[in-house]
């Protein structure tokens, strides 16, 4: 590509402690692109947390690895107490017009203005006022919040719409209308060290037992609750002799009884998360709310077989197409497919195969960020997909 | 579009079918019988609640689009001038097509009218299985703190 472009990402967190998947994306994409010659800003909050969304970190700009990030005041009207937000509020806060005001006065020094996701105050404002050099990565799942009108008006108002699996495309379809020509599924590269190792990590933290692993944000709404009370359920009824990992940031309610096959190793540096893919005998992500799943695309890529919920479109459809994991729509489901995985090794050992290699086919670097390139710039796509 | 198909040997869609059967086969020999799985039906509850959420914030805007008024409208003159002559127009248009929309327009109200009945239906349905869930694992969890 000759002469880069300047791009700012919008995005409510930024390198600010432990990042969901926008987060994850928005500083692979402007960190990656930086490197290959465009100028890339972050403009961001000053808040760690997505739940007080205090602005607890110092506000102005600083460089970093490549990207200048911008840091603004938030402003948040917290749900009332023990009550989660409400539905008709998750387009609209938290907001900031310190940052909105900056889009407004900086149209023309910016060719594309990129927002992730499509949740909360900053993308549809931010949308309305960058019009046709707005691009929504909507990070979109099946939630009561895709369903609000005003999600319909922002991908109709988008310049660009980049999603992150076919699956994600599908659903917007469904929810709302855009032109074909407006949208491309890019999606992330997954890049595993050069170096794991299983043995490390059972040394490391004392598991000599197999284990199911499960990492990445432990929230309600990932499903770790119905996790953790599935394989209560499995060990006290039909134990496979299998331990449970739970890996990342957030809290876990678990019982005293519950920690003698339970552990909780909380976040993990990335080698040893690493090291824990390879390390687990099966990779579960629970989680409906997905529009990409990083983790389970990393579980993949150690060779671990995964099983995920059926409910999740996005994670099913991985598994479908990679033939890298199998799914359960309940109890019995769930049970029985662990025990299919620990009866049958080879089967196991062949969905692993499969997953790595679906991930290396997919999910590299080389062919995402020209992929990305050609998407920002709204030049044609000729994507290579699986399809089944 | 270069399309490749991922086979990888494995056909995960067949090891499901197995799983599935498998299931059917230990439910038909009662083999789930002895399981409690009240906890566990309590967390699929929160999806369910997440479901009949969501259906019940559509229903507002359903019943909207099926209680608009039919009847006519004014069609006033947007500019001076030329406008007059066009308002006349559409007054016209309006008036000779009104055999044909009127029941056109009626039908889509009677459809979204219907729909709107079938989803406060199913959101019904809901709270029916809601409570019932509910209150079934309120039974197994008294059990439960007998034993």
């Amino acid at each position: 590509m000759s002469g880069g472009l300047k791009i700012a990402f919008i995005c409510p967190r930024y390198r600010a402690g432990s990042a969901g998947g926008a987060e994850t994306l928005t500083r692979e994409w402007a960190e990656r692109l930086a490197r290959r010659g465009h100028r890339c800003q972050v403009l961001t909050s000053r808040s760690r947390s997505n739940l007080s969304w205090e602005n607890e970190l110092p506000g102005g700009q600083e460089e970093m690895d490549g990207v200048l990030v911008r840091r603004f005041d938030l402003e948040y009207s917290p749900p009332l107490p023990g009550k989660p937000q409400p539905v008709g509020r998750l387009l609209e806060t938290p907001s900031s017009p310190a940052l909105q005001a900056f889009i407004r006065e900086n149209l023309e020094t910016f060719d594309r203005f990129v927002f992730a996701p499509y949740l909360f105050g900053l993308t549809a404002p931010g949308i309305a006022a960058t019009g046709k050099k707005s691009v929504l990565v909507p990070c979109l799942h099946d939630e009561p919040g895709a369903y609000l009108p005003g999600v319909k008006a922002m991908f109709a108002a988008a310049g660009r719409i980049l999603f992150n699996s076919a699956p994600e495309e599908k659903l917007a379809r469904a929810l709302a209308a855009f032109p074909p020509e407006n949208a491309a599924v890019v999606g992330l590269g997954i890049e595993p060290p050069e170096k794991i190792s299983a043995d490390d990590f059972r040394s490391k933290f004392g598991l000599p037992r197999p284990f199911l692993l499960y990492a990445g944000r432990r929230e309600p709404g990932k499903g770790i609750p119905l996790l953790v009370e599935y394989f209560r359920a499995l060990i006290r009824h039909r134990d496979p002799g299998l331990d449970l990992v739970l890996a990342g940031s957030g809290e876990v309610e678990l019982s005293e009884a519950d920690r003698g096959r339970i552990r909780d190793l909380g976040f993990l540096e990335e080698a040893d998360k690493w090291n824990a893919y390879a390390a687990a005998d099966v990779f579960c992500q629970p989680s409906t709310h997905e529009s990409f799943s990083i983790v389970l695309l990393e579980a993949f890529a150690a060779g671990t077989p995964a099983l995920v919920s059926a409910r999740g479109e996005v994670t099913r459809e991985h598994c479908r197409l990679s033939g890298g994991g199998l799914w359960f729509s309940d109890y019995p489901e769930f049970e029985e497919a662990i025990w299919h995985l620990r009866e049958n090794p080879p089967t196991a050992r062949a969905l692993g195969a499969a997953g790595k290699a679906y991930v290396e086919r997919q999910y590299r670097w080389e062919e995402i960020l020209p992929r990305l390139e050609r998407a920002l710039t709204g030049e044609p796509e000729k994507e290579k997909r699986d399809e089944r | 579009m270069t399309l490749s198909i991922a086979t990888g040997g494995i056909d995960p869609e067949a090891i499901m079918a197995e799983i599935r059967a498998r299931v059917e086969e230990r439910k038909e020999s009662g083999g789930y019988r002895a399981y409690d799985l009240a906890a566990v039906r309590a967390r699929e509850l929160d999806n369910i609640r997440i479901d009949y959420e969501r259906l019940s914030d559509c229903l507002p805007d359903l019943w909207r689009t099926a209680n608009v008024d039919l009847g006519d409208f004014p069609i006033p003159a947007k500019t001076p001038g030329l406008g007059v002559p066009v308002a006349a127009l559409k007054k016209v248009i309006w008036k000779l097509l009104k055999f044909y929309t009127f029941r056109l327009f009626s039908q889509q109200k009677e459809f979204n009218a219907r729909a709107a009945v079938l989803l406060q239906a199913v959101i019904l349905r809901y709270e029916g299985r809601l409570a019932e869930l509910e209150e079934r694992i309120g039974r197994l969890e008294k059990r439960d703190r007998r034993e």
